[in-house]
């Protein structure tokens, strides 16, 4: 991280970090692959609970000439023949990426530089849909593009308040008027009483 | 046909549709410039809204628009930072930015306009002249052909995207998906563990935006401060003007790119990446100086540009024929018909007429809107790219996708889905898993299964006539062909790679172009 590249304008700029990390790289050489082996895994466990959860269809009790659970039957054949084969490629990319060749996927568009910023955005996106129910939209998008933008931009407080405001506002009572009620929580704008529209 | 068409211009020359087109050709445009949203999420984001105002005729017209716009969007990124806006513009950094960084960056947006355009008419000329007949084609299908019909476009899917088995694996996932909820004909609940909101099954637009806008934003977020120093770096444009060697080298391009474009944006799954890649590798093959490509030939540019323009058109056939979606855009689009309550497939020219010739002439109009309002305002674009803080647009696009995800039904039980699927395609695309399969799934599932049932309810349970006719053992021929390919494929090149894999296979392999 280069902290002398920070910009006024925005966010503070890094440099990407090497996606190919050296198999003698401790933890961080392992993170990668096991992804890949806990996505292996978890694909076909999900393939399981899928044919699981169709075994226990209940079909009704008047004979069909084609069973409820047949169509999801044959589904989840695919299902599971996706989830082996795609497994054995995972599995395959993991052990190349452990010698220091990492998968195509991982560069590029889908490359994360930087972790910790995907936790914070992650985290705050997560917090603002969760709480937004209890809190009201206005409050909860607000807070969330006011915070997040911050984290990346912490020069720019005002701008990042005035378009978090702008932006939860305007989004509100454009879906007013369109007849959405969206949750009103600590912040109550009934727009709909309001305005003659 | 030439009546319709008329019909439908007239239609469209209203000053609220030529509004409509002229916002969804910006719009478009806007968000392939802009990081953070593709057309199957900004449609899907649009979805509410215009289901809100209840007129198909302007929301269609505005989505087409937005469909041909993204992809010209793309480009302009493509050739000035080296960032493609959509995937379908990868190619195009290659030469594209290489011509920009030895000055020509007005003739490469100006070669990718222009081949855009001609690429998009042509495509939407032939979505004319074909339209007609192969309605006609169309209505002799019966359950058991539009079933044979939909496993071949999901062979298709699985078998040329690229990565088959993750692939068959994200199409089953969708298919499993459209699973979930009451059963058509008992009304039996199906995966929804008691949860009512789930009886409807799976809402597409809340799965859409998680899969394409959250997952996107994901990635934004984990690359945000390298995205912000490549678009504060863009190049000056300089002119332009094409030399008359530029028409000349571009013109085979053009032509021979909107063909390729057009057969791939037809068959499910191929789409505009595809074919921008195989034209790249056409123009390379037929070219004489094939070492220059790459270092900002300008050949390089105009195929796959009008390749990815001409996809997009191919797109519409099997869509508004056949009521078959052929990308996660499309996927979306046919979304939108059921929305509104239309009815897909070869009745759509019958009984919507109006709705799907004026979209048609939408087509037209916003391929020439595209070209004449473009080409002049690139300018404008790139002082957009530098002007929008990019941390800015990320938390924009969450807030956007959040409530408008939460206005389909007025609840949040969708956002949260939205968000799962977004988490969710974030570990799926970083393993290379390709997420359009989910999509095309969980729109094409229900129906291949209602297909699959009426076909059997209709011969009394007699399984034989999903092989009854001859076009239906045709269909399901190729469906078993393809379906197996990608593994004749893997053999005949492992058989022919053995005998010589020790002294030659190395280097032979290493030396190879990715294209």
């Amino acid at each position: 991280m280069t902290h002398d590249q920070l910009v006024g304008d925005g966010p503070e700029v890094v440099e990407p970090e090497p996606n190919s990390l050296p198999a003698s790289d401790g933890r961080e050489s392992l993170a990668g692959p096991v992804s890949f082996w806990l996505m292996a895994l978890g694909v076909v466990l999900l393939s399981i609970g899928y044919l699981w959860q169709v075994l226990t269809v209940p079909e009704p009790p008047r004979t069909l000439q084609v069973p409820v659970g047949a169509y999801p039957t044959l589904v989840a054949g695919f299902l599971i023949g996706g989830a082996v084969t795609s497994s054995v490629v995972l599995v395959r990319e993991a052990r190349r990426w452990r010698c220091g060749e990492a998968p195509e996927s991982t560069r590029g568009e889908n490359q994360v530089t930087s972790p910790r910023d995907l936790a914070v955005g992650g985290t705050g996106m997560i917090g603002f849909i969760v709480l937004m129910p209890s809190l009201g939209y206005v409050f909860c998008a607000a807070a969330f593009v006011i915070c997040v933008a911050t984290y990346f931009a912490p020069k720019k407080v005002v701008r990042n308040v005035v378009v978090g405001v702008v932006l939860a506002l305007s989004t509100y009572a454009l879906f007013d008027y369109l007849g959405v009620r969206l949750p009103q929580g600590i912040v109550p704008l009934p727009l709909h009483e309001i305005l003659p529209y | 046909m030439t009546e319709d068409l008329i019909n439908g211009f007239a239609t469209l020359f209203t000053p609220t549709y030529i509004l409509l087109s002229l916002l969804g050709v910006v719009l478009g445009t806007l968000i392939g410039v802009l990081p953070g949203l593709g057309p199957a999420a900004t449609i899907s984001l649009l979805l509410p809204i215009t289901f809100a105002t209840g007129d198909p005729i302007g929301a269609f017209v505005m989505f087409g628009g937005v469909f041909y716009g993204a992809m010209y969007g793309g480009s302009i990124t493509s050739i000035l930072i080296n960032t493609p806006g959509e995937t379908a513009s990868v190619i195009t950094t290659l030469d594209g930015y290489q011509m920009t960084k030895k000055g020509r960056a007005g003739a490469a947006l100006a070669t990718a306009a222009i081949g855009s355009f001609i690429a998009g008419t042509l495509a939407t000329v032939a979505l004319t002249m074909l339209a007609e007949p192969l309605v006609g084609v169309a209505l002799k299908f019966g359950p058991a052909e539009y079933f044979a019909l939909m496993l071949m476009s999901l062979s298709i899917v699985v078998t040329l995207g690229g990565q088959p088995f993750k692939a068959l694996f994200s199409l089953s996932l969708g298919l499993a998906l459209g699973t979930i909820g009451a059963d058509f004909q008992t009304g039996q609940a199906r995966f929804t563990f008691g949860e009512p909101h789930l009886m409807d099954g799976i809402e597409v637009v809340a799965c859409a935006i998680g899969l394409f806008a959250i997952s996107e934003v994901l990635f934004g977020f984990g690359q945000l401060r390298m995205m912000a120093s490549e678009a504060t770096h863009v190049a000056p444009i300089g002119s332009l003007r094409m030399s008359k060697a530029d028409w000349k080298s571009s013109a085979g391009p053009w032509v021979r790119g909107s063909v390729l474009g057009f057969i791939a944006g037809v068959l499910p799954g191929v789409g505009a990446t595809i074919a921008s890649f195989v034209s790249y590798g056409v123009e390379k093959l037929l070219s004489k100086e094939p070492e220059t490509f790459g270092k900002g030939n300008i050949r390089g540019v105009a195929g796959p540009e009008a390749a990815n323009n001409g996809a997009m058109g191919g797109h519409m056939v099997p869509l508004l024929i056949l009521g078959i979606p052929s990308s996660a855009t499309t996927a979306v689009l046919l979304a939108a018909f059921q929305g509104y309550g239309i009815r897909t497939g070869p009745l759509l020219f019958q009984e919507n007429s109006e709705l799907v010739w004026t979209l048609i002439a939408s087509l037209y109009v916003g391929n020439l809107m595209l070209l004449v309002l473009n080409l002049p305002l690139v300018g404008i674009w790139v002082r957009l790219l530098r002007a929008v803080p990019v941390e800015l647009l990320f938390v924009g696009v969450v807030v956007v996708s959040v409530v408008g995800v939460y206005s389909i039904s007025n609840n949040v039980f969708n956002v949260f889905i939205m968000l799962a699927f977004g988490v969710c395609g974030f570990l799926l695309r970083r393993s290379s898993f390709p997420l359009a399969p989910i999509i095309l799934g969980l729109v094409l599932g229900p129906l291949i299964e209602m297909q699959f049932r009426q076909a059997l309810v209709i011969s009394g349970g007699d399984w034989s006539i999903l092989v009854a006719s001859g076009l239906a053992k045709s269909l399901l021929l190729a469906t078993v062909v393809l379906a197996l390919l990608p593994l004749v494929v893997r053999l005949v090149r492992s058989r022919k790679s053995a005998p010589s894999a020790v002294p030659v296979g190395a280097g032979a392999e290493g030396g190879k172009e990715e294209v």
